[in-house]
């Protein structure tokens, strides 16, 4: 991580940028880099440096595989090339293709360059408090827009939010046989507990949990309309899913994914995990449970909601531990550097780009409010990213730069 | 002087070399899986039945390390006593210490009158201790008072072998009137637990697929394999305890009046002392006193064993599991049974919509329960007044599951079992113990009881 952080550094300080490189107390370095431009028009690109491996579910060793980039049939492979490292580069590349071609840039242009330890990196507020927020940007650059299964580019604009917690449920401090069946049983005790969470029809059950939610305008439910999930419906197909999770379709897929918050397990773990049979009664139950949050809600507040509920329906004793949070963001559609964005991408791409008024992954991009947030990036709806496969296609590298240059300039213009 | 006291006189005279003995095969790792261990429980045993002059024949089963079966010829009467050689390290797994100053598993010290090592109680020195009884009459009179033939089994898994398997091969070799199994401390009030059966147990994975690989959590339109376990489970038990499947309970022998008495009447309370070694505040729906003791001995239940899905440890992993289990473990009253109880998860499961869910059979076995007021359980319950000045209780059932069930179908014997415990004792740690005057006191007891076996 040092090594890429010093790479990214000196790259960007030969390209005239004045750069620090931030050592970080619980996460890699953070690079901020600035250099003014013509106009007085101000975008900031946010980047990551490492290699994502939080959400693929993988072993560790197979985490490892992948990692040397190779070229074939039009490909770049390597894992972390669509997420986020092509994506960042093709930034940095637009910038000297821009440098090599004119005397400066078309207007100001700083790199946040994140190198985090876990996703939703507790330790970046601050800095985004301290260097971004003076600078006061129009637009802000975020990672991922993918061309989807139809060939159109696409940009994302705001962000799901997330409250990531650990419920345990503890029991005896001994080992206790289950014959002894006057004991409490921790594992029913988190089962029944995490069961009033949410309804079979997805509905979650804790009071209040809804309230903030804000409904998508007339304008992002006509954006809504453009998106493409024929790729989730093929997996779909090929698996031995009778459905998906209520049998939604067409526009009700797009709701769910972009519209509706929920709650997810992603853990369970309590007592006999092996092969063999252990009749022991768990001395703690464990999960993992993830809500996901659409603006406006605030993670604490449904961390409070949570504990409210679990106390009304008599959970008592269960310990609820934040392992991580972030806020959503309805970042603004109709902003005029969000039009600059949108008409780059005609100008590079020669036809209109998919708008996504939300994204269903996680980030922060509401430390950065109120500027306008567009994801745009390098890969397709194929690249696999976090997967061993992982990859970009050539032609959209290219375009993917253009793309860059074409924003700098239409920016600049508004 | 009556034969009874002087073989009495003579175990007191011998006292002192049982004990050795009982050290020095407690002093053997056999914990069931060790092959090399398990080998050389079994050549002391062959030794001992041999230099007492029994029979011995070695039975190899399948799955299974083999069984030792030694016979002291002897009418009128024959007895067949039922014991395991192997260390019981099925829920908690045998822990040697870092620091060599602590008590290791197998110390086998006598400190305080106490002999220490996991399988001291189970169910070595409840196995020696009959031995010993037999080896007192024969010292004493030339010849046991019955036939005695030691069954003692050398057990892989917590399961054991396949007993059907097994007792279809060997029950020729086994017949006799009566049986005495293992199990039945001491209680809080130091009266010696009889117990006239066992548990049954149904043992199930139930497995949930999802999506064929994990995705990521942000795609939540998938179905969630979690939360279909959860719900499920949501299903299969209420709040106040209850198993919610149709028909678990239409099996369960109602307690007859004089298992009441016999049972309820004198069994002590010693949930308290339990709640208090396990560092809880109360027990399930807040029992005690009675109410505790129905449950314990008389309720059939279901317990959560496992629950696993996504991945484990520290990590905030942003994941979508792609399948999620449960171990689940049901345990059993008379006249339950565990292949009934089965078809009765399978059929609700279905009624409830969760035909798709796996479900693994890992292992089961039925109940087992004698009526206190017949010939043996009074028999020995006679013995024992003789033997234990602090009295002896009937409890209807001991709570862990066994075997007995089986033998009892192919032999069509009575069985009632106790052991050299009490309520003390740490089963399965390495301050496992017994009391040596417990020992003797059993030893004792034993004998009285092939005395009134040969009468009866």
């Amino acid at each position: 991580m040092r090594v890429t952080a010093d790479w990214l550094s000196s790259r960007l300080a030969r390209l005239g940028f004045a750069t620090e490189s931030i050592d970080r107390t619980g996460s890699f370095p953070l690079i901020w880099a600035r250099r003014t431009g013509a106009s007085s028009r101000r975008i900031v690109c946010f980047d990551h440096y490492e290699i994502a491996d939080h959400a693929t579910g993988a072993p560790p060793a197979e985490l490892l595989t992948g990692l040397e980039p190779s070229i074939s049939q039009n490909r770049l492979s390597c894992r972390g090339v669509a997420d986020d490292k092509g994506t960042l580069l093709a930034r940095l590349q637009a910038v000297e293709a821009l440098l090599a071609t004119h005397a400066e840039l078309p207007c100001e242009v700083a790199f946040l360059l994140e190198g985090k330890h876990q996703v939703s990196d507790p330790t970046l507020p601050p800095y985004v408090e301290r260097l971004v927020k003076p600078l006061r940007p129009d637009l802000v650059l975020w990672e991922t827009g993918p061309k989807d299964e139809r060939e159109r580019p696409t940009v994302s604009l705001g962000a799901k939010g997330f409250l990531y917690t650990e419920i345990v449920a503890p029991g005896a401090t001994v080992q206790l046989p289950s014959r002894l069946n006057i004991f409490p049983n921790p594992a029913w005790h988190l089962t029944l507990a995490l069961a009033s969470l949410k309804d079979r029809d997805e509905r979650v059950l804790v009071d209040g949990f809804y309230d903030a939610v804000r409904p998508f305008s007339a304008e992002e439910e006509r954006l809504l309309e453009q998106i493409d999930t024929s790729d989730l419906a093929r997996t779909l197909e090929q698996s031995e899913l009778g459905g998906f999770v209520l049998g939604e379709r067409g526009r009700e897929v797009v709701h769910r994914l972009f519209g509706e918050p929920s709650v997810t397990i992603c853990a369970l773990e309590s007592g006999d995990t092996g092969p063999d049979v252990r009749v022991a009664i768990p001395r703690r139950a464990r999960a993992k449970v993830e809500f996901r949050l659409v603006a406006d809600q605030e993670p604490f507040d449904i961390l409070d909601k949570v504990r409210a509920h679990f106390g009304q329906l008599g959970f008592e004793g269960l310990q609820i531990n934040v392992m991580g949070d972030s806020t959503p963001y309805a970042s603004p559609v109709t902003d005029p550097f969000i039009h600059a964005v949108q008409r780059a991408a005609v100008r590079v791409y020669g036809q209109p780009m998919v708008v996504k008024p939300n994204s269903t992954g996680m980030s922060q991009k509401y430390l950065f409010r109120p500027a306008p947030t567009a994801g745009i990036g390098v890969e397709y709806w194929g690249s696999h990213a976090e997967q061993p496969d992982e990859h970009i296609r050539l032609e959209d590298y290219r375009q993917g730069i253009k793309q860059v240059i074409a924003t700098l300039q239409e920016a600049a213009a508004v | 002087v009556n034969d009874i006291d002087r073989v009495e006189a003579h175990i007191d005279a011998n006292f002192d070399r049982f004990l050795t003995e009982v050290q020095d095969f407690c002093r053997i790792p056999s914990i069931g899986g060790d092959d090399a261990r398990m080998a050389e429980a079994e050549r002391w045993l062959v030794d001992k039945y041999q230099r007492m002059g029994m029979h011995v024949r070695v039975l190899e089963v399948a799955d299974s390390h083999p069984f030792v079966l030694g016979e002291e010829p002897g009418p009128p009467r024959t007895v067949l006593i039922w014991n395991h050689y192997d260390i019981a390290n099925f829920t908690n797994p045998v822990v040697y210490p870092e620091n060599p100053s602590e008590r290791g598993p197998f110390s086998g010290d006598i400190v305080d009158g106490k002999l220490y090592a996991r399988g001291s109680t189970d169910d070595k020195g409840t196995l020696l201790a009959r031995v010993h009884a037999v080896e007192a009459w024969k010292a004493v009179m030339g010849h046991s008072p019955v036939g005695v033939k030691f069954l003692t089994v050398g057990k892989r898994t917590v399961a054991g072998p396949d007993w059907g398997h097994f007792l279809q091969t060997y029950h020729p070799l086994l017949g006799a009137d009566c049986c005495i199994w293992e199990a039945g401390a001491k209680d809080e009030q130091e009266r010696q637990v009889i117990t006239l059966g066992h548990k049954g147990y149904l043992y199930v994975e139930l497995i949930v697929h999802g999506t064929e690989r994990t995705w990521p959590s942000r795609y939540t339109i998938f179905p969630n394999p979690a939360w279909r376990l959860t719900w499920l489970l949501g299903r299969l038990k209420a709040p106040d305890e209850r198993v919610l499947i149709p028909n678990f309970y239409s099996e369960v022998r109602p307690l007859s009046e004089v298992s009441k008495r016999a049972i309820y009447d004198r069994l002590a309370d010693d949930i308290r002392v339990l709640l208090e070694e396990a560092g809880l505040q109360s027990a399930v729906l807040g029992v005690s006193g009675r109410a505790a003791q129905v449950r314990l001995y008389t309720e059939p239940t279901l317990a959560i064993c496992g629950l696993q899905a996504g991945l484990p440890g520290e990590r905030m992993d942003l994941v979508l599991p792609h399948e999620a289990r449960a171990k689940l473990e049901f345990r059993l009253v008379p006249e339950q049974d565990p292949l009934d109880i089965l078809h009765a998860l399978q059929t609700y499961l279905r009624d409830i919509g969760c035909d798709d869910v796996e479900v693994r059979v890992l292992g089961h076995s039925a109940p087992y329960a004698v009526e206190p007021d017949t010939w043996l359980p009074q028999l020995v319950m006679r013995a024992a007044e003789r033997a234990y000045p602090d009295g002896a209780v009937f409890a209807p059932m001991a709570i862990g599951f066994g075997d007995r069930h089986q033998f009892h179908h192919w032999l069509h014997a009575p069985i009632v079992g106790f052991a050299v415990g009490y309520a003390g004792y740490k089963i399965e740690t390495n301050e496992e113990h017994i009391r040596v005057e417990d020992y003797r006191q059993q030893t004792k007891w034993v004998a009285r009881i092939l005395a009134e076996l040969a009468h009866s």
